[in-house]
């Protein structure tokens, strides 16, 4: 069941990615994985908090004033980047573009995905984990965007989650 | 066809605007980082008249620094007074100084005569505690137009602004 409300550009990469992304959850969702949102709530809760420290801060100071603020904003400022690097971290080396991670019994599944955007092809990183964090398989797949987008530019459900599925593992979906 | 959030997910909606806070959050925090460091207020000021000129021209970015307690004879310094609207950029002529106190005289180095009368009522000098927001410490020349075009052009700045937080929001990365 495709999601996509409007065409996607078929010349932007970007695009093609982000709709195929979007569609990842149900796919998996389907196959009996039950979605964990720790990644996504983890970097949303880093995000907002500094938001909302920015925004303390700069109430603050315009309440108060610079000189009687400034040991409140100094403390703003440090806590501010300090999530900032934090986030940054948490992006480049523990999300890492994850776009589905679930349960399905003692497995851990993690999704990843990626591209050059000089090419018209899908990159999917399969991770499947059992319950001590041991890797049961590692896998990476390339998949063509013209396999499953019409030409108008609308993702084809049916025959992308029959690409994806392919991904899977022969054995362990018998799990 | 461009459409907002387009079949995206409660959650990639959230960090989809959490971007465009972060952006505008870490541009503010940034220059309140500076304005930490440098001890001003306002660390960085376009100057907006000819009265210091040749030195500076309307227009040129100025970077402050406000650590020193005590400001010399020939410094530029920036002043902001109370109930004035605008900062501003004169050099220090006469200074009063003691272990407590520094009381300044100002002017501007294309004006006839000394800032008296743009002090406050009755005020015959700056306070370098209260008033002072920082010593010129280097400058870039013009750059400040781009500011000065904006703030004597309201509706620009707010279309600017607006225009960057929509196409933020349609971009993913």
């Amino acid at each position: 069941m495709s999601k996509q409300q409007t065409s996607a550009n078929l010349y932007s990469q970007n695009d093609l990615k982000n709709v195929c992304d979007d569609h990842i959850s149900s796919i998996f969702g389907s196959e009996g994985y039950t979605q964990t949102h720790t990644l996504v709530d983890t970097r949303l809760a880093l995000g907002y908090t500094s938001i909302v420290i920015s925004a303390i801060v700069a109430y603050y100071d315009y309440k108060v004033g610079f000189k009687n603020a400034l040991v409140f904003t100094t403390t703003g400022v440090i806590i501010y980047f300090v999530l900032n690097a934090a986030l940054t971290y948490w992006l480049l080396n523990v999300e890492k573009n994850c776009v589905f991670q679930g349960t399905k019994g003692d497995t851990r599944i993690t999704v990843r995905s990626g591209g050059k955007n000089t090419e018209p092809i899908y990159e999917l990183e399969i991770v499947l984990e059992d319950k001590l964090g041991k890797n049961i398989s590692h896998e990476k797949f390339k998949l063509s965007f013209e396999q499953f987008f019409d030409l108008n530019g609308f993702i084809v459900f049916n025959k992308f989650s029959k690409s994806v599925k392919e991904c899977l593992p022969k054995d362990k979906k018998k799990m | 066809m461009v459409s907002l959030f387009n079949g995206m997910s409660p959650r990639g909606v959230l960090a989809q605007v959490m971007t465009v806070g972060l952006m505008v959050t870490s541009a503010f925090m940034f220059w309140k980082g500076l304005a930490v460091v440098t001890n001003s207020p306002s660390p960085i000021v376009v100057v907006l008249s000819g009265s210091m000129e040749p030195a500076f021209q309307r227009g040129d970015l100025l970077f402050l620094w406000n650590r020193s307690p005590r400001v010399n004879v020939g410094d530029i310094v920036v002043y902001d007074i109370k109930d004035k609207a605008i900062p501003i950029v004169h050099r220090v002529m006469r200074s009063h100084a003691s272990d407590r106190k520094q009381l300044l005289l100002t002017k501007g180095d294309n004006n006839p005569v000394d800032d008296l009368d743009l002090y406050g009522y009755k005020q015959n000098y700056l306070d370098r505690e209260e008033e002072i927001i920082g010593t010129v410490r280097g400058y870039l020349p013009k750059i400040g137009y781009v500011t000065i075009f904006l703030s004597e052009n309201a509706y620009v700045k707010k279309i600017l602004l607006a225009g960057l937080v929509v196409v933020s929001l349609l971009q993913r990365e």
